[in-house]
């Protein structure tokens, strides 16, 4: 009877640390902005809901921003998914050498990616400068557009769904396809008709991921938008926020809860349809599909590589360039380059260097802690029903899809005052930051935990109870070494994303406690772009090594931990 | 003693009735096969005892301690039950050693006696030889035997079975069988079988228990299954056989060989109770029994088996050692019958 209790209360313990986490870093940050939107709705008319919403400005955004989204998903989903299908399942050459490069687009911070993309094509393009066939000078920047924000969105989110699509790919069982073949079907037939159905529930995830971000990227849309006067939610946010109006706070509360009700919406058609598609696959144990190119290949090996040239190397080197010469604007000859941006930011700037510092242990020990709550989580969501489970994920989804501005605000109005009961001060401290980390990308953590685990045989489970395992016990002897190569990607995946992340940290930094992201904002808001270059430059050679040191790890992890080694 | 007792069990999933207020016994070191076709609800009766599903409504009792009753609910894995699934679930990221090892390392059993228990279940199941190998490198039978070691490293009571052998080709169930049998004898365990499959059924337990549409259909030895079936479904479910109209006839009638000759030549619209003739009391002759014409002729191998049509248009199914002519004339002596009860 003593072990019956005690076992009832891991169940109970694991319920309730579930039910607190998500309170915390999902549900308190929301009810604050809801009660800061409706803080005057008995005013009827008057309220700052209504008035907002009766604004023009706030359709001609939401009318932009679903527009830029919406392009912008459709380029990384094709982007994505045709990396996924022809690195995951053919016979391509050197395939962790073409993930590792896809990979590097998402790794790049968006403000970032815009401004090496102005600088490729602008009039003060390095290259185009170096080259001598700059357009001249006071002619329209092309990327300074709606469908230049589209494109850099689609660019910055496809990694986001080759990466599902991956996960979804890697457990067809190749039996699936020699059946087809068995029954006639050309390869053309097998595609159509086996390998995109079972590849659905992951497209439909990653497509949504997609979608989700480029709602509330806003990086691209600030710096490609604003100076062509192309406002979208999140850019009207943060213009009103640096506006100050009177009741600054209550309008940027308000736009938020509208992108917040299309994101439920998002979840709740990504829900609906994967319901509809989704069957138990194998896992990654069976033998791999690998389809042969044939004749084929070194076409299709030709197409990525350009792609890759325009979406990667290209802005990539006008970013090295323009990191390389003295001022912006100027073309790089052996007369003019130099490495004075790199001396200066390693060893004469601490601010960068404490930069450099903060953003690693921010990412890492957001990575390290969302890990470990991840697999609980997801384990405890899957026992709910599915209209719980539904609304568990939507609820854990908010923070991430909220614009990261917009979460900021949120935690600013929490922790403006001292934590209740324990009086401490959070407030201008790194911890906030690190606080807002975690709200934000517990999504992207649980997502592919979520769906290992969905696709896990239920009889392991069953069988491990049977022989008396507990709650924990069934946690990491069976749940986690077999779903370990997804709780690894998630990890990486927050990691990758947190340690640029610009928007969340733009409001709570605080002196001494710079993010990467914030130090390369304020540098190119300055005029200093080369510097900002510069340390853009080092963050993507710092990332590069740690994929690659990772890497050389890989034969010591499950299979299948590691993205860009298949 | 692990005497299980299952009182007016119900379950109901959102639309639908699965199980229907199940009340059975099962003596401590019964074995007990759970037989019915698909969706009879015996597999959702399986994992209310292993307590993977909550009754709707009802009781489960083993030894008088109660497992599920008003505001108890034993977990699974504080049942201390033994279970081997259709899919063998062997945990993949464990070897064949480590699968078998798991329920020792949650009983906290380590060290020597550990290794030894592993090293004896190994040997009931003869796998010594690939202790250290992948589930995934094993064939299906091997990877049954493995999950029958899992099970037995813990000698539990009570041990469930859900159609362990549906995956598996015909020679080596019966291997498999023989192991089932073998385990049941040493342990004295308590054993819930389910399958759909009636020759496993017979030849492995004590009792069967037949369900159908989420109800008993009939409790008893593989004899009194076979010999009595209560009604024309279960005579149709279990072995061959035909179900044949006659005249009225009360219960307490014994059905002579004469007496079902005279029957079964009656005028069908005469008939409104119902036999089951097994075919192996249906003779064929050319002097003696009723007139019936050949349909169909089959060889199986030890036997051909006929199927003949009687001067009342009604069908019967008998043995025959030599081929017949379809459409030859012929006669039937028809042994014995076993009166249904009433349908009505």
């Amino acid at each position: 009877m003593r072990s019956l209790l005690k076992n009832v209360n891991q169940k109970a313990w694991l319920t309730f640390f579930l039910l607190l986490i998500v309170f915390l870093l999902s549900v308190l940050p929301s009810i604050q902005l809801l009660v800061k939107a409706l803080q005057n709705i008995t005013l009827g008319e008057n309220s700052t809901l209504v008035s907002v919403f009766k604004e023009p400005i706030t359709w001609l955004a939401l009318g932009h921003s679903l527009y830029t989204a919406g392009l912008g998903t459709l380029i990384a989903v094709l982007l994505g998914s045709s990396f996924a299908f022809v690195l995951t399942l053919t016979n391509i050459r050197l395939p962790a050498l073409w993930v590792f490069c896809f990979m590097l687009p998402m790794m790049i911070p968006p403000q970032i990616t815009a401004l090496s993309w102005l600088q490729l094509f602008g009039p003060a393009s390095p290259i185009l400068n170096t080259l001598g066939i700059a357009p001249a000078l006071g002619s329209p920047q092309p990327m300074y557009s709606a469908f230049g924000i589209a494109l850099l969105l689609g660019i910055q989110h496809a990694p986001l769904v080759y990466l599902a699509l991956r996960a979804q790919l890697i457990c067809l069982p190749n039996h699936y396809i020699e059946a087809a073949r068995v029954c006639g079907a050309q390869s053309t037939q097998v595609w159509r008709d086996i390998i995109i159905p079972l590849a659905w529930p992951g497209l439909i995830s990653g497509t949504a991921l997609a979608f989700v971000a480029g709602l509330g990227n806003f990086g691209i849309p600030a710096m490609l938008g604003i100076p062509a006067g192309y406002v979208v939610l999140p850019t009207l946010v943060y213009q009103k926020m640096a506006g100050f109006g009177s009741d600054m706070l209550g309008e940027v509360a308000s736009l938020s809860i509208l992108i917040a009700l299309i994101v439920f919406a998002t979840v709740l058609a990504q829900q609906w349809l994967s319901k509809r598609a989704s069957y138990p696959l194998a896992g990654p144990e069976q033998q791999k599909i690998l389809f042969s190119l044939g004749k084929w290949r070194l076409l299709t090996e030709s197409t990525l590589a350009i792609i890759l040239c325009f979406i990667l190397i290209a802005p990539l080197l006008a970013l090295i360039i323009s990191s390389l010469v003295p001022a912006l604007g100027m073309a790089l000859n052996t007369e003019t380059v130099t490495t004075a941006a790199y001396v200066e930011i390693l060893f004469r700037q601490e601010s960068t260097l404490r930069a450099f510092i903060n953003s690693f242990s921010l990412a890492s020990s957001s990575a390290i802690v969302l890990m470990l709550v991840s697999l609980p989580i997801a384990y405890q969501i899957s026992s709910y029903s599915l209209q719980w489970r539904t609304l568990i994920v939507s609820i854990i989804e908010i923070p991430f899809a909220i614009p990261g501005i917009v979460l900021a605000v949120a935690l600013i109005l929490l922790f403006a005052k001292p934590i209740p009961l324990v009086n401490i001060h959070i407030y201008g401290s790194i911890w906030i930051i690190f606080l807002g980390y975690l709200c934000c990308f517990l999504s992207v953590c649980l997502k592919p935990v979520s769906a290992s685990l969905s696709q896990l045989d239920k009889s392991f489970v069953e069988a491990a109870k049977i022989v008396g395992a507990k709650p924990l016990q069934l946690l990491r002897h069976i749940l986690w070494p077999l779903t370990a190569p997804a709780i690894f990607a998630g990890g990486l995946l927050v990691f990758l994303i947190s340690v640029n992340e610009l928007t969340v940290s733009a409001l709570l930094w605080s002196a001494g406690n710079e993010t990467l992201g914030v130090m390369m904002f304020n540098l190119d808001e300055s005029g200093d772009s080369v510097l900002a270059s510069a340390l853009s430059v080092l963050v993507v050679i710092l990332v590069a090594t740690l994929m690659a040191l990772l890497s050389l790890f890989a034969a010591k992890l499950p299979k299948g931990v590691i993205p860009w080694l298949t | 003693m692990a005497h299980l007792s299952i009182r007016n069990l119900s379950k109901t999933f959102v639309d639908q009735q699965v199980v229907n207020d199940i009340s059975l016994e099962v003596k401590a070191g019964e074995f007990v096969a759970l037989l019915g076709p698909s969706g009879s609800g015996k597999s959702t009766l399986l994992r209310m005892l292993a307590g993977f599903e909550n009754p709707t409504s009802g009781r489960i009792y083993l030894a008088d301690q109660p497992l599920h009753a008003e505001g108890i609910h034993v977990p699974p894995e504080l049942r201390k039950f033994g279970m081997v699934f259709q899919s063998y679930a062997l945990w993949p990221h464990m070897s064949v050693e480590e699968n078998i090892g798991y329920p020792l390392r949650v009983a906290g059993i380590k060290g020597d006696e550990k290794r030894l228990r592993i090293k004896r279940a190994l040997e009931t199941v003869q796998l010594e030889p690939l202790a250290k190998r992948d589930p995934s490198s094993l064939s299906g039978g091997q990877r049954q035997r493995v999950a029958l070691a899992r099970c037995l490293v813990t000698e539990p009571q009570v041990v469930l079975l859900d159609e362990p052998l549906a995956n598996l080709d015909r020679h080596l169930r019966a291997t498999m069988e023989e192991h089932f049998r073998s385990f049941h004898q040493r342990t004295g365990a308590t054993m819930i079988y389910v399958t759909h499959d009636q020759g496993e059924a017979m030849s492995l337990a004590d009792t069967i228990v037949v369900l159908n549409q989420g109800k008993i259909e009939q409790t008893g030895s593989a004899q009194q299954i076979y010999g009595s079936p209560k009604n024309a479904w279960l005579a149709g479910f279990i072995g061959s056989g035909c179900v044949l109209k006659v005249p009225v006839v009360s219960d307490q009638d014994v059905l002579t060989a004469e007496k079902l000759q005279v029957l079964l030549s009656a005028k069908l619209s005469e008939c409104s109770r119902q036999v089951f003739i097994r075919p192996q009391f249906v003779v064929i002759s050319n002097d003696q029994g009723l007139e019936a014409c050949v349909c169909a002729c089959v060889y199986k191998g030890e036997r051909y088996e006929i199927s003949l049509k009687l001067l009342n248009g009604q069908k019967i199914q008998s043995y025959h050692q030599r081929p017949l002519n379809i459409g030859a004339k012929t006669r039937v002596f028809i042994h014995q019958a076993k009166l249904l009860e009433d349908a009505r």
